[in-house]
């Protein structure tokens, strides 16, 4: 039985090649494909070559398995695709990680957008203090020092 | 530039959820943008409770509980998906955790999660009634002896699924009989019982339940009867470890794991049981008849059994079991952590005049975890290796 290929073309013209089943692993090409010809190209308007290079590298990964465990997925397997998606987030600068997760979002691949969000809250935020935070995430402070110690004392909680 | 601000408040607020709320909150002093941006997130933890021992001051737990006095009820996200409360002094009186609960259940609350610790005492921390006809709720697990669990004449929790209690008291004996007929989609239920928390006498019968985990400590009375009657049954476990006790357990035919963790009377389940393709078996005292069930019992689905042994003994039980399991593939021997060895070496001897069937038929894994090659253990292993042919990868650890 012979594999179906589904073509996407990147927002800067560079043109994938996927197995059907990796590229439905986003709930997004489903509907284009509905609303194009099949066989056409399937154009995504905001998601540049690198970043749908990097979603494909995910997806094809997460099909692999998702086919070989057979159902009865064995603990090893789930053991080594985190330790992947580990080292895959570890691999990205912060630009490539914002633009995977709005790509992940747009292109509605759960678990990619679900490991984006958790590899961003836990080492950009998570752990930090707020002028960390602000370092890191490199957020412009517009309080003035009133304003900022008043949002602190309403919420000094969380300071604790 | 800042390069999170290419990501949308919609998307923030996701990130958000991925910390506990204690961070969420503190990211409002960020910016501007993010002031009220923790206030949309779902999901909502307040679970910062302090150890009554800690140097805490008074005025700092009353800050806090002021705190989410305050911001609950204006919280901005329309559906609260979830809610969990830990507190563990009596700051945060009943009435409070009452209020807090009804406002997550106006907001469409779907995991609801309350432990309220020892602090507590003789103070009862009851539900609200709207709490037991909430529509929304998934997902719900209470923790705590004097969490009360006092069911009303009205109870309508129409997608509950997984309900999880742990050391709560029941209102009366009946509590739980009439709350289990108003959850008709219930699949997970758990329950660790406490003494004194008027479930002596446990009856959980429900057409369609998936789990059901018990666990009863020692100390709890050994009076009372626990009646099982859940045929689409297919995870089953039960860690009781009293003196005495009695069960009177339907047979689940749908079960694919049973765990039965026990001190003696195992005869008391494994009729249930038989239709199980996984079985872990713990019986802490193997030194009389009372640990053995009654002959005639098939395990005609059994595939794999995991057999913790406690002290010596093991074996008999373990034969018995193995030719009562005619497909049985896969072996696990695990050692309790607190193995008693008896003073007399015991030697083992295969009694029986026959080889189990599974040895000759189907037994393709066998696993003997902290072997110390005692003389029973020794005697066994041989066993295996002598009969079981199809033996395919036999590990042995010490």
């Amino acid at each position: 039985m012979s594999k179906k290929n589904i073509v996407l073309k990147s927002s800067n013209g560079i043109i994938f090649e996927v197995e059907e089943a990796v590229a439905l692993q986003s709930e997004t090409i489903p509907y284009m494909i509905e609303d194009d010809c099949a066989n056409d190209t399937i154009p995504l308007a905001n998601v540049t070559g690198d970043i749908l290079a990097l979603v494909i590298e995910y997806c094809k990964k997460h099909v692999v398995v998702a086919d070989g465990d057979g159902g009865g997925s064995s603990s090893s397997s789930q053991e080594d695709l985190k330790n992947w998606d580990a080292q895959f987030m570890n691999d990205l600068d912060q630009s490539k990680i914002f633009n995977l997760l709005l790509a992940a979002d747009f292109l509605n691949i759960k678990t990619l957008f679900d490991l984006t969000c958790q590899f961003v809250a836990d080492t950009m935020i998570k752990g930090k203090s707020v002028e960390e935070v602000r370092r890191t995430l490199n957020i412009e402070k517009d309080y003035t020092s009133e304003e900022e110690a008043k949002a602190r004392q309403e919420n000094e909680w969380a300071f604790k | 530039m800042d390069r999170i601000s290419v990501l949308a408040d919609d998307l923030l607020i996701k990130i958000l959820s991925y910390v506990p709320t204690k961070v969420a909150v503190s990211t409002s002093v960020l910016s501007k943008r993010w002031e009220y941006l923790w206030m949309w997130v779902p999901k909502l933890e307040y679970i910062d409770y302090k150890d009554p021992d800690d140097d805490v001051s008074v005025s700092s737990l009353r800050r806090y509980r002021d705190f989410i006095h305050k911001k609950l009820p204006l919280h901005r996200a329309p559906i609260i998906e979830s809610l969990s409360l830990a507190f563990d002094h009596r700051l945060f009186r009943p009435e409070d955790i009452r209020l807090w609960i009804e406002i997550a259940i106006s907001r469409g609350v779907r995991e609801l999660i309350i432990y309220c610790g020892p602090s507590y005492d003789d103070l009862e921390v009851a539900l609200p009634s709207s709490l037991y006809t909430c529509k929304t709720l998934e997902t719900l697990k209470l923790e705590g002896t004097q969490v009360v669990l006092d069911v009303p004449p009205r109870v309508c929790l129409p997608s509950l699924k997984t309900l999880k209690l742990e050391s709560v008291t029941c209102g009366d004996e009946d509590s739980l009989g009439s709350l289990l007929p108003c959850c008709p989609v219930l699949e997970d239920l758990a329950i660790a019982r406490e003494e004194g928390d008027n479930m002596e006498v446990l009856v959980v019968n429900h057409p369609s339940l998936q789990k059901f985990s018990l666990l009863i400590e020692d100390h709890c009375s050994g009076d009372g009867s626990v009646t099982i009657d859940t045929p689409s049954l297919k995870h089953f476990r039960v860690e009781d470890i009293r003196d005495r006790f009695t069960y009177s357990i339907k047979h689940m035919p749908q079960l694919e794991e049973a765990e039965i963790y026990v001190f003696r009377g195992l005869q008391h389940f494994v009729e249930a049981i038989t239709s199980a393709k996984r079985l872990s078996v713990e019986v802490l005292s193997n030194n009389d008849q009372e640990s053995m069930y009654r002959f005639g019992i098939v395990f005609d689905q059994l595939e794999q059994l995991t057999l913790i042994r406690c002290d010596d003994y093991w074996s008999k039980l373990l034969v018995r079991l193995l030719n009562d399991s005619p497909k049985l593939r896969t072996l696990n021997l695990w050692l309790h952590q607190d193995f008693m060895e008896s003073e007399e070496p015991i030697s083992w001897s295969n009694e029986e005049s026959s080889i189990p069937e599974c040895l000759l038929e189907s037994l393709e894994t066998f696993e003997f975890a902290e072997y110390k090659a005692l003389e029973e253990e020794r005697d066994f292993s041989s066993f295996i290796f002598k009969h079981a042919r199809c033996l395919k990868s036999p590990k042995i650890s010490s």
